[in-house]
């Protein structure tokens, strides 16, 4: 009886815990990881930060920065990033984009930029101005086009 | 209380326990659950707008149909610096039930500007109540199949069990008893048989040699008493001898008789306690009590007691003869030998209950030891001390109840519950 009591009251307190809510929290762009304010300063020099936040939940930390001008990058708690969105009709600043699949999208889609590309755990998700989404493996290979 | 309602009612204790942990832990996770989705969609809303407003693009417009809401005002640099110190973005639950998120950004031209997004929530009364309902609902189907289920699972797991009970009342030393038939393969139940079956054996055989040993006993010493008394009598045949030693042999013959009664009252004793009278018979006790009443009467006529009787015409029991004959003797007997000169005697009987009232000596007896082997309250010329051990004995192997009382200066003693 006391053995299942005590169970009640470890499965009640960590469920407490977790319940607890994971704050999100609005950052300078300073507290940002090095790595993260680094690659704002390659990709993105001329870009002003509008919002920074920090998304943190009971495992893990995720920066969000929204730039003035609309683009938003998203970097995990080391501070590589994970997402580069751009305004519609801008492009992802080209470095960022693996060569492999720059070279797929010129060659299957000319006149078409990059808007958008997402690093998974997966592989990659680009989202192409004429509305496309194309997801690569981590090998670079094509494995699904959405409309 | 039976062993499975013991079991059920402490299942339903700690089941009830569980299931309101359950329904606590359940609707924490919900709400939680809930919460966390409409704060993605929330975050996700608010981006796409920042992103819009800050591109240049046109707002969207109020999405009607998923009632999300939002509203963006410029702020002043101080404000959002303020804000700035605090945690920064904010979920709330407000009075409307919605929820809302706060959040504050720069555009290019450094004017701050803050964006607050809502949805409405979930009344968590409602959730709460269906949840409870539902624990309640939960608990009596899960208590219904728990009792049915442990009902089933644990009669015919202990059917064995119960067989074996059945058996062992039903059980009775000494007589023929049924070979105990329990064929199971819990090894429990199994070591359980086997222990009992062996018990019974070794009972059934200690009862045997004690039935022999009283047999032998009794035989043994009856036979030199009978011897000597015979050469008593012989010897008082004897002309030779002076008026003081025919005295003297005659006062050692009164002796050994004495003693040979005593010796066969102690082996009835014995053989009562020893519950050796098994054979019942449907017992007339009114003319059982008629006739040994009048065998006293003869007996001690010198005493002159007058008997009241006060019986209904016909009382049958259900019990060994012999004892019945013993124990009406012992007290009836006990009421004449006890009794003054020109006392009294009353005998009442009716379907069930027996009662004797004698005079005697005008002091009450000691209740806790009258029925005692050997008690006497003084030396009584014919008696043994065993009369009344004897009829308590008899009564307690009957499942009847003996009792005494000293009333209106008579001693009285009563059967209760006699068995028909």
């Amino acid at each position: 009886m006391k053995r299942v009591l005590m169970l009640l009251v470890c499965v009640f307190s960590l469920s407490m815990s977790s319940s607890a809510h994971i704050s999100d929290k609005t950052i300078q762009v300073n507290q940002l990881p090095t790595a993260a304010q680094a690659f704002i300063k390659k990709h993105f020099p001329n870009n002003q930060v509008g919002l920074a936040k920090l998304d943190s939940d009971w495992f893990d930390k995720s920066y969000d920065v929204i730039f003035t001008n609309g683009d938003k990058v998203e970097f995990d708690k080391n501070g590589n990033w994970k997402e580069v969105k751009c305004v519609s009709g801008s492009q992802v600043p080209s470095p960022i984009i693996p060569a492999r699949i720059q070279a797929y999208v010129t060659k299957s889609y000319s006149g078409v930029v990059i808007e958008e590309i997402e690093l998974g755990g997966k592989g990659y998700e680009v989202k192409l101005s004429n509305h496309l989404e194309l997801k690569f493996d981590k090998q670079f290979n094509l494995i699904d086009i959405d409309k | 209380m039976k062993l499975i309602n013991r079991i059920l009612i402490r299942v339903s204790i700690v089941l009830s326990i569980i299931v309101a942990a359950w329904a606590f832990l359940f609707y924490t996770a919900i709400v939680d659950e809930i919460n966390d989705e409409m704060d993605d969609s929330l975050e996700e809303y608010s981006e796409s707008i920042i992103r819009r407003a800050l591109a240049g693009e046109g707002l969207p417009p109020e999405d009607a149909t998923l009632r999300n809401r939002y509203f963006l005002s410029e702020i002043s640099a101080d404000y959002a610096k303020e804000r700035a110190k605090h945690q920064e973005v904010y979920y709330t639950d407000e009075e409307e039930s919605t929820r809302v998120l706060s959040e504050i950004f720069k555009n290019e031209d450094g004017n701050y500007y803050e964006l607050l997004v809502s949805t409405p929530t979930v009344e968590k009364d409602e959730l709460r109540e269906a949840i409870f309902y539902w624990s309640i609902f939960l608990y009596i189907s899960l208590l219904l199949t728990v009792v049915l289920v442990y009902a089933w699972v644990f009669y015919r797991s202990m059917k064995p069990l119960y067989i074996l009970l059945d058996w062992l009342g039903a059980y009775r030393i000494g007589k023929t008893n049924p070979p105990l038939r329990n064929e199971t393969s819990i090894t429990e139940f199994r070591q359980l048989n086997e222990a009992i079956v062996r018990n019974t054996e070794r009972n059934e055989a200690m009862y045997e040699q004690q039935k022999q040993f009283i047999g032998n006993a009794s035989h043994e010493i009856q036979t030199p008493l009978a011897i000597c008394q015979n050469r008593l009598e012989g010897l008082m045949e004897d002309d030779s001898l002076t008026e003081a030693q025919m005295e003297e042999i005659y006062k050692t013959r009164r002796t050994l008789e004495h003693i040979t009664k005593l010796n066969r009252s102690l082996l009835l004793l014995t053989k009562i306690d020893n519950d050796q009278f098994m054979d019942v018979i449907n017992v007339d006790v009114t003319a059982l009590i008629k006739r040994y009443l009048e065998d006293f009467k003869d007996v001690y006529a010198y005493k002159n007691i007058r008997v009241h009787l006060e019986m209904e015409e016909i009382v049958h029991i259900t019990m060994n003869e012999s004892l019945a004959a013993s124990l009406f003797s012992n007290l009836i007997k006990n009421a004449f030998v006890h009794n003054l000169e020109n006392g009294e005697i009353e005998i009442g009987l009716t379907r069930d209950c027996f009662m004797i009232r004698n005079s005697g000596e005008p002091r009450p007896l000691d209740k806790e030891h009258i029925f005692d082997r050997f008690y006497q309250g003084s030396k009584k010329e014919g008696s043994t001390g065993l009369g009344l051990a004897i009829a308590y004995a008899i009564c307690v192997s009957q499942g009847m109840c003996l009792s005494y009382d000293y009333e209106r200066e008579k001693h009285s003693f009563k059967i209760n519950k006699l068995n028909h």
